[in-house]
């Protein structure tokens, strides 16, 4: 019985939605299969996505020195390590959570807060799949400002969102690390 | 897949074999963790997709469409920016709904307001985010995401 309260208390998130669908399945057994169906298409994104970017989380977390990550992302990286942001986060795959653990362990392995926010963001909004998509829909121009713009803005985002928060605020990385070991 | 993934997928596999070639032993080790951040994350990762399956249910794009189309654009632009941030549409479905808009005559300021939020800010992801890179990061990220956002698309409007 602890045991489950501790599995259910560790699952927060999921305890809450699962015992939405049980109610609308009871409630609404239509809109429960629709939402179900919704939830597919990124249940099979997760799943093409997410196994590469595990490893390669892993892969940067146990066999890339620390002095490389540090050298080309972390505070005195300059120029070359926002142009080096800029290129991880606009060449990715998958949706933006797909970054997260990648990004944790950058920054516990050296990386700057601000080159963190600019490979999150432009793994949100720059990716090339998604410009192409955009400007076929919405044309050229409107691509291509957009493009500018929110490159503008994420650069002034990185600095911002650095004046706040330092690399001590993100939560006890270390302990995390061990644990997972 | 799309091509974007199937590179994820050469790059992933490129790289695990430079590693294999130069340390067999860490590399062996680092699967082991990739399976255990796995673990630690997936029950979070598959409650916010199943919760993003949920919403979409109760605002379908019709919806999202009726609201980006509204003729007061500074209303039309805070509420589209808002269900940017509560949604999470893949860029096929996206694309194509507001395009149509746009071909209907639609003031672009929502749409720009609508699309960047999409994918900049995340309620939905906001557990995983905070739980990754604290409370105050993802706060902070989130909320400026969503002010730049509106800059960008006012900004949009006036020199489209």
């Amino acid at each position: 019985m602890n045991n489950i309260l501790m599995k259910i208390k560790k699952n927060k998130l999921l305890t809450l939605v699962s015992l939405t669908y049980l109610i609308l399945f009871l409630v609404n057994t239509d809109k429960a299969i629709l939402s179900v169906k919704n939830s597919m298409y990124y249940v099979k994104e997760m799943l093409e996505i997410m196994p590469a970017i595990f490893v390669i989380t892993a892969l940067i977390e146990k066999n890339v020195p620390k002095k490389v990550i540090l050298n080309n992302l972390g505070e005195n990286s300059g120029f070359k390590g926002i142009i080096l942001s800029f290129i991880l986060g606009s060449f990715s795959a998958g949706p933006i959570y797909a970054a997260f653990p990648i990004c944790r362990t950058l920054i516990k392995k050296g990386a700057s807060v601000s080159n963190i926010v600019i490979i999150l963001s432009s793994w949100a909004v720059i990716k090339v799949p998604m410009l192409l998509n955009e400007a076929k829909f919405l044309g050229i121009k409107f691509m291509f400002l957009r493009w500018i713009l929110t490159i503008i803005s994420i650069l002034c985002m990185s600095y911002l969102v650095s004046l706040f928060v330092k690399r001590s605020n993100v939560p006890n990385i270390e302990k995390k690390i061990i644990e997972l070991n | 897949m799309d091509l974007f993934t199937i590179l994820l997928w050469f790059i992933t596999i490129i790289l695990f074999i430079v590693f294999l070639g130069k340390d067999k032993k860490k590399t062996i080790s680092s699967m082991k963790m990739a399976k255990n951040l796995m673990k630690n994350m997936i029950g979070e990762i598959i409650a916010v997709l199943f919760l993003i399956g949920l919403i979409l249910t109760f605002i379908p794009p019709h919806i999202i469409k009726d609201f980006m189309g509204n003729s007061k654009v500074i209303l039309s632009t805070i509420v589209s920016a808002l269900i940017g941030s509560i949604t999470l549409i893949p860029a096929f479905v996206a694309f194509p709904l507001v395009g149509s808009l746009v071909d209907r005559g639609a003031s672009i300021i929502p749409i720009a307001s609508f699309l960047t939020t999409l994918t900049m800010v995340g309620i939905v992801t906001f557990p995983l985010e905070k739980k990754n890179f604290g409370t105050k990061f993802a706060v902070i990220r989130n909320v400026l995401s969503f002010v730049f956002a509106l800059f960008i698309s006012f900004l949009m409007g006036v020199l489209i």
